[in-house]
């Protein structure tokens, strides 16, 4: 799952089915539960039937990338690959992604990619690329002890948040 | 929608062509009545030489070919004249379509899906080339022709002359207009599975990760083979429709000359009349076959003409001033008491906001999603109008302002930034002649863009369609706040304008964005804590009311 995926002009419950055709509407509430959307989803005149626009484009970012995440979750898959998938929603949808997510990655594995430290804190091993390669990995706690790349980047967020402007980090 | 509105709308371009269209009508009819003089006087002479008349054949052999020779220069200029006048007016109703879309403005165009814009823009306008280039003109290429026609056999005949008469408004009116009015379904029928085939390829085309992932290579096959099946059954109807329109037509030609013929002889006129009957007769049905096919053409040409009247005459949600003084400065802005509700919905989006802010101030407005942050700045742009409250800028309400002035005086990021198919700078600049290359650059700087730019093959002139790789959600956000910079309008509105920057980037650009906005007054958007701090006044939007935080 990315930042690209698409959803169809079709109903709530037809996009869900396309991940998993056997679930049931029972199952597929549950699906809505984890992600935070039953309510919203509850409160719509036609609820699982509700049709979308092309896209989802009468979704808020964070309801559209929640509802994604919800169809990636029907598929009860065994690997899970997430690239930037809080980015550009709104800070409780964040939250619940994250949430959904460490829930998740207790029954599947979970490959996270994010830009963002405090993103990825829960994971079990967090590696860190840059230019292409790996140049640190191991547990969150364990970085934070040995590695010269948490307290750089803390030095650095400083430096930049005083306004000083670097190339992209 | 009725025919004739369509019809009057239509002819109503075509004005400024008038000289034109008439030349064009006059050489069709010349063309046209050159067809029917070969056979004629060829028969008249045959007569005079059966009777023993003398004939001299040299003279009548060059009237001939004279008239072989007019047919095809008057038929040329005639068919150059018409697609002439109807590729000028497709170019100009492209420019209409254009312009009415940005009428109706970004807040309607929201509703439509992609598909259908682009059946609009392309294949509907080419559409309306059979009523240009072979509707118009024909109608009265035909009518000329069959007068003198008509003319010409009455001085022999009336009776015969009016059976004629018959024979081509029954081909050239009457049978097109019955077949038009049954079919009429045809035409809205495959333009509606033309689009749906259309949606079903642009959505496979954005949806290929998707198609992979879940294994829905099938299903979306069949459903694009399924669209193309109701596409080519709609186009089969249309066919068989056009294809029975000609051939009733030829019955009809057939049937008229042997009722010709067949009056002719029973009410025993001469020889000479008959012959030359039948013979016009069979001659003079080319402008009026013409017009039958259109019984069958215009099915399509009217649909995709209703569909772009429609378009056309949408009605903008709001209405911009034509002409007010224009505002340099934004001295004071202030919200009293708005309320908002969507126009499709009942729930209200925004009640009783109230806010003031003074030149070279900022607020800040967080919220859950689906708060109405978005749709209070879109409210300031005037993509709606609020239902009650005022909204004024230096003391005007916001209403009172031309559409020119509105949008020098605010620079707005949203959420996504369109980049053009153009260089860097260009994205930058948008091509405005008098943003010079150091402000581009002193806005990319403050964007964090500069060091990548200038790593990049041909720096600012780099075209984005050349790069290694697709550009970032990231990168195509900054190019968007370095646009923002660059035009330089007194009232900022940014709607999560960081939201795909990382937080040290974001601090970044937002610590030299509040040095080079100073002066600005601003309204900021955000859900986060992180961006809104750079706003002096930081206000909370909850349940469609705003509070202090």
């Amino acid at each position: 799952m990315n930042t690209k995926d698409f959803l169809y002009a079709e109903s709530i419950r037809d996009n869900l089915l396309l991940a998993n055709p056997q679930l049931t509407d029972d199952e597929l509430w549950h699906l809505l539960d984890q992600v935070k959307l039953s309510a919203f989803v509850g409160q719509l005149p036609e609820q699982l039937d509700t049709v979308l626009e092309e896209n989802g484009k009468n979704l808020s970012g964070g309801q559209r990338q929640r509802l994604i995440l919800a169809r990636a979750l029907a598929a009860s898959a065994e690997l899970y690959i997430f690239d930037e998938i809080t980015s550009g929603i709104d800070i409780e949808s964040e939250e619940i992604i994250l949430e959904t997510l460490k829930a998740l990655a207790k029954q599947a594995i979970v490959i996270f990619v994010s830009h963002r430290l405090y993103n990825v804190l829960a994971a079990d091993q967090i590696y860190v690329f840059k230019d292409g390669r790996i140049v640190e990995a191991g547990t969150p706690q364990g970085l934070e002890q040995t590695s010269d790349y948490f307290n750089a980047y803390f030095t650095e967020e400083n430096r930049q948040m005083r306004g000083a402007i670097d190339h992209e980090g | 929608m009725k025919d004739s509105t369509l019809i009057f709308w239509l002819l109503s371009f075509t004005k400024p062509f008038k000289g034109k269209m008439s030349l064009a009508i006059l050489l069709g009819i010349i063309s046209n009545l050159a067809v029917v003089a070969i056979p004629v006087i060829s028969t008249l002479t045959l007569l005079r030489l059966i009777a023993g008349d003398a004939v001299y054949l040299s003279v009548i052999l060059a009237v001939l070919i004279g008239c072989g020779i007019l047919r095809g220069v008057a038929r040329y200029l005639e068919q150059y004249q018409n697609h002439d006048i109807a590729f000028s007016l497709l170019a100009h109703i492209r420019g209409e379509i254009f312009a009415a879309l940005r009428k109706i403005g970004p807040a309607r165009l929201t509703g439509k899906n992609s598909g259908e814009l682009i059946t609009s823009i392309s294949t509907d306008v080419e559409a309306l080339e059979v009523f240009f280039a072979h509707t118009i003109s024909p109608v009265f290429i035909s009518l000329g022709t069959t007068l003198v026609t008509f003319i010409f056999l009455a001085r022999y005949d009336l009776g015969l002359a009016l059976v004629l008469l018959a024979g081509q408004l029954l081909i050239g009116g009457i049978i097109p207009f019955i077949s038009y009015r049954k079919n009429l379904q045809i035409g809205d029928d495959y333009k509606k599975a033309f689009v749906q085939v259309n949606q079903t390829i642009m959505e496979n085309a954005n949806s290929l990760k998707d198609i992979a992932q879940f294994h829905l290579e099938k299903t979306r096959l069949e459903k694009l083979k399924a669209d193309s099946n109701i596409l080519n059954h709609e186009n089969r109807r249309r066919i068989f429709q056009g294809n029975s329109l000609q051939l009733l037509s030829e019955l009809v030609v057939i049937g008229t000359t042997l009722c010709v013929f067949y009056f002719g002889s029973s009410r025993g006129l001469s020889m000479n009349t008959i012959v030359i009957s039948v013979v016009l007769s069979l001659s003079s049905f080319g402008p009026v076959l013409a017009l039958g096919n259109l019984g069958n053409a215009l099915l399509t040409t009217f649909s995709s003409g209703r569909r772009l009247y429609q378009l056309v005459h949408e009605e903008p949600f709001v209405e911009f001033e034509e002409s007010t003084e224009s505002l340099a400065t934004v001295g004071n802005l202030q919200a009293e008491n708005l309320s908002f509700h969507y126009p499709a919905t009942d729930k209200a989006v925004l009640e009783n906001i109230s806010f003031e802010l003074n030149k070279g101030q900022s607020i800040g407005i967080s919220g859950e999603s689906g708060s109405g942050k978005s749709t209070l700045l879109k409210l300031l742009m005037r993509y709606w109008d609020p239902d009650s409250g005022k909204l004024t800028i230096n003391g005007l309400p916001l209403s009172s302002l031309k559409e020119e002035s509105l949008h020098q005086l605010e620079g707005v990021m949203e959420q996504s930034t369109f980049l053009f198919e153009d260089t860097i700078a260009n994205n930058i600049s948008l091509k405005r002649t008098n943003v010079s290359q150091a402000a581009i650059e002193e806005a990319a700087k403050a964007a964090a863009l500069h060091d990548w730019i200038l790593s990049l093959p041909e720096g600012y002139e780099t075209q984005l369609s050349k790069l290694s790789r697709s550009i970032s959600d990231g990168e195509r956000q900054r190019i968007g706040l370095a646009r923002l910079l660059v035009y330089d309008a007194p009232l900022i509105l940014l709607d999560e304008p960081t939201s795909n920057l990382d937080y040290v980037n974001e601090q970044a650009i937002l610590a030299s964005f509040k040095e080079k906005l100073q002066d600005k007054t601003m309204i900021l958007v955000s859900h986060r804590d992180s961006t809104l701090k750079i706003a002096e006044k930081q206000l909370h939007l909850e349940n469609g009311q705003l509070k202090n935080k």
